[in-house]
């Protein structure tokens, strides 16, 4: 049987494992992303690649380790370094030794990729549709009960008695979402999952800080990159929105989802930024201005060091916070950014929000931008 | 007569003379940013965000001199090029150019842009529109262009009798090489051409190179190079990191050559991506010793100058070719 592996990131896997498993493919999932990984990848990777290179190499290294003999990559002829993963991933491990096929999902390949899927079913066709039907409905539920899940887990986080209760009922209700392969369970604990979250007691406050989370796809989802921000900041009192989750990255990018969202933004960032080139930088845009027109105290803006779209977007990012009044703050993160460093800046920013919304700025704000003054 | 600023940063280094003899057809006076200096360095650095690699900040230092010596500033969003039916894209910074200097100055009415996306029309169409935009006629924009396609062909003749894309910057360019004809080691160096060519940036690199009785080789890549190039299986997607490729698989064929150069620039996008597939995939199975060089603001001569001799020294002392 085939062992795959693929590089991931947040919880993509957990929507990404069943689909594979019920196309009847074996799924080799490393352990999450951690600090063995990360300098699996970095001893690896060129030096002045980007994080997210870093950390998929690292997983994909212990995923061959493993005993995976399919790497899957999603590639494209781009201008982002992203399309080239897979290629230079691949040389890597095969200098390591590793054997293994490496399938790449690219518009011009969808030839082999539709073979390999009917060889998984046994070469019958029509036991291939079917199961891949089935594999994408299962992946919808799952989909569908993490984003429920992860909603209720932002929204009531800032405002719970015991933050410690809240990340917990998210860590048992996700396993529980991993566990069950059962659409109709699914759709069940998706409906009562708020419920649940509701259950919890609160600390008596009414509103809380809101910010905006953008940039770069990996850095926004992945919880090792960016220190799990969304938790972190979420027990000190502040609810962080991400403008893209995993669920929703495969939405938006594996298959075309909500393309209108997508054009939403892009419009918005029109003024701004022209041409998409990766790295989430027109939507970055269009979101900070979603989310200053949605009354958000302010966005963080959090991307690999010297990720090429991410960095050139910085002057127009900080051009629509000057023009729409909502305060920035953006953070590139590498190998060597320290958890502590980070979390003081982002507690600076935090704080200034807090005295801007209790009016001690009146307008104005706060626009930093790393490296500019 | 309205004065168009042209920067001689980034793809000037390509495009230069096709660019200035459109203009001046046109009719505009073209003004030509001066060669980098500290100033423009030390401009573009306060400029622009950190991470940003050193030839784009040089790039609005540049700009930043010819806002104040020049109606408009062209600034080129050089998307994507079509070789054998397929698109090759500019790097996310060349795509983003014009987005950057606008929201760097806040100056967008005297920003010029010159888009060339082969994926909504030719060329022509793109320089016809940026005409059209500074009030030209679209007949005059397209005789032109005509005469600006010319000047390109002619300055490509004079690049393969051995000029420099840095000799186009004067109206009749010497088309000799200050460090050619040396007789030395052949030592290759790669690297994008607002790099190597510019002495500030690259600190003299190639000069240096001859200092010390190296003859350092730039090989001059044609279009059918790159289209030989982009028809390889595993072609990149980079239009101008092609060229790279092209020049570096050139230098592993020639056999005497001893010794690789790999010159970027530090947070180059690209440079990590294609330094690896020449190390892994050009230069894979030719035991070409090599020597990769980031050039920073903070670069300094010296430590680049150890360096560069250590290498010459070695390559000299075992001979591995």
């Amino acid at each position: 049987m085939m062992k795959v592996a693929f590089p991931y990131m947040g919880d993509i896997q957990l929507v990404l494992e069943p689909i594979l498993q019920e196309l009847g493919a074996e799924v080799v999932v490393p352990p999450e992303p951690n600090r063995e990984t990360l300098a699996a990848g970095v001893q690896l990777a060129p030096e002045t690649i980007c994080l997210p290179f870093k950390v998929t190499l690292g997983n994909m290294v212990r995923a061959l380790a493993l005993g995976a003999d399919t790497l899957v990559y999603v590639t494209g002829s781009w201008s982002c370094r992203f399309g080239y993963y897979g290629r230079l991933q691949a040389d890597i491990c095969r200098d390591l030794g590793y054997r293994f096929q490496l399938l790449e999902l690219r518009r011009d390949r969808i030839g082999k990729i539709v073979r390999e899927i009917i060889r998984l079913s046994g070469g019958n066709p029509a036991r291939a549709l079917i199961r891949t039907s089935r594999a994408f409905r299962l992946g919808w539920f799952k989909a569908t009960a993490l984003e429920t899940t992860n909603e209720q887990f932002r929204q009531y986080l800032p405002l719970a008695a015991e933050p410690g209760d809240c990340i917990r009922l998210q860590k048992a209700v996700v396993e529980e979402i991993k566990q069950t392969n059962n659409v109709r369970k699914l759709a069940e604990l998706r409906r009562t999952v708020k419920e649940r979250f509701s259950r919890l007691s609160r600390n008596g406050q009414n509103e809380c800080l809101r910010v905006k989370l953008i940039g770069e796809s990996y850095c926004t989802i992945e919880p090792f990159v960016n220190f799990d921000i969304i938790a972190r900041l979420g027990a000190l009192g502040v609810r962080v929105d991400p403008f893209l989750t995993g669920p929703r990255w495969l939405g938006f990018h594996g298959f075309r989802l909500n393309r209108r969202e997508v054009q939403q933004a892009q419009r918005r960032a029109q003024k701004y930024w022209r041409y998409c080139v990766g790295g989430e930088d027109a939507n970055s845009v269009g979101n900070l201005i979603m989310a200053a027109q949605a009354g958000y105290d302010g966005v963080i803006h959090i991307h690999p060091f010297a990720c090429m779209p991410s960095t050139v977007v910085q002057p127009a990012l900080a051009a629509a916070s000057r023009d729409y009044d909502i305060p920035l703050l953006s953070i590139s993160v590498d190998e060597h950014t320290a958890e502590t460093g980070f979390f003081t800046r982002l507690e600076a920013f935090v704080s200034l929000l807090e005295r801007r919304r209790r009016g001690k700025f009146k307008k104005g704000g706060v626009v930093y931008v790393s490296g500019q003054s | 007569m309205q004065r168009i600023g042209i920067a001689r940063g980034l793809h000037s280094y390509h495009h230069f003379p096709l660019w200035r003899t459109f203009f001046t057809e046109l009719g505009c006076e073209v003004v030509l940013s001066g060669p980098t200096d500290k100033k423009m360095v030390e401009q573009g650095v306060k400029l622009a965000p950190a991470e940003l690699c050193l030839p784009v900040k040089v790039f609005l230092g540049q700009v930043a001199q010819l806002f104040e010596q020049a109606d408009v500033v062209l600034v080129p969003r050089l998307v994507c090029r079509r070789l054998n039916g397929d698109f090759y894209f500019g790097c996310p910074k060349a795509i983003a150019l014009p987005d950057l200097v606008r929201a760097v100055f806040s100056l967008p009415d005297r920003v010029v842009e010159l888009v060339v996306d082969h994926q909504r029309g030719s060329d022509e169409a793109g320089f016809v529109r940026c005409a059209q935009e500074l009030g030209f006629r679209r007949a005059s924009a397209r005789a032109a262009f005509a005469s600006a396609q010319r000047a390109e062909q002619e300055a490509k003749r004079l690049l393969k009798q051995g000029a420099t894309p840095a000799d186009f910057w004067t109206k009749s360019p010497v088309s000799v090489r200050q460090w050619c004809g040396q007789q030395g080691e052949k030592i290759g160096v790669i690297g994008h051409p607002y790099l190597v060519y510019d002495d500030y940036i690259s600190l003299n690199l190639l000069k240096m190179l001859t200092e010390t009785g190296a003859e350092p080789v730039v090989p001059l890549v044609t279009v059918e190079d790159l289209k030989q190039e982009a028809a390889q299986k595993n072609a990149l997607n980079w239009f101008y990191e092609l060229e790279l490729i092209a020049r570096a698989r050139r230098l592993v064929s020639d056999s005497k050559v001893r010794g690789i150069i790999m010159a970027s620039s530090f947070a180059c996008g690209t440079a990590p991506v294609v330094n690896e597939v020449i190390r892994r995939e050009v230069a894979g199975g030719a035991n070409l010793p090599m020597l990769t060089l980031l050039f920073d603001e903070h670069s300094a001569e010296i430590g680049l100058r150890t360096r560069v001799e250590s290498f010459v020294d070695l390559l000299r002392a075992v001979r591995i070719r």
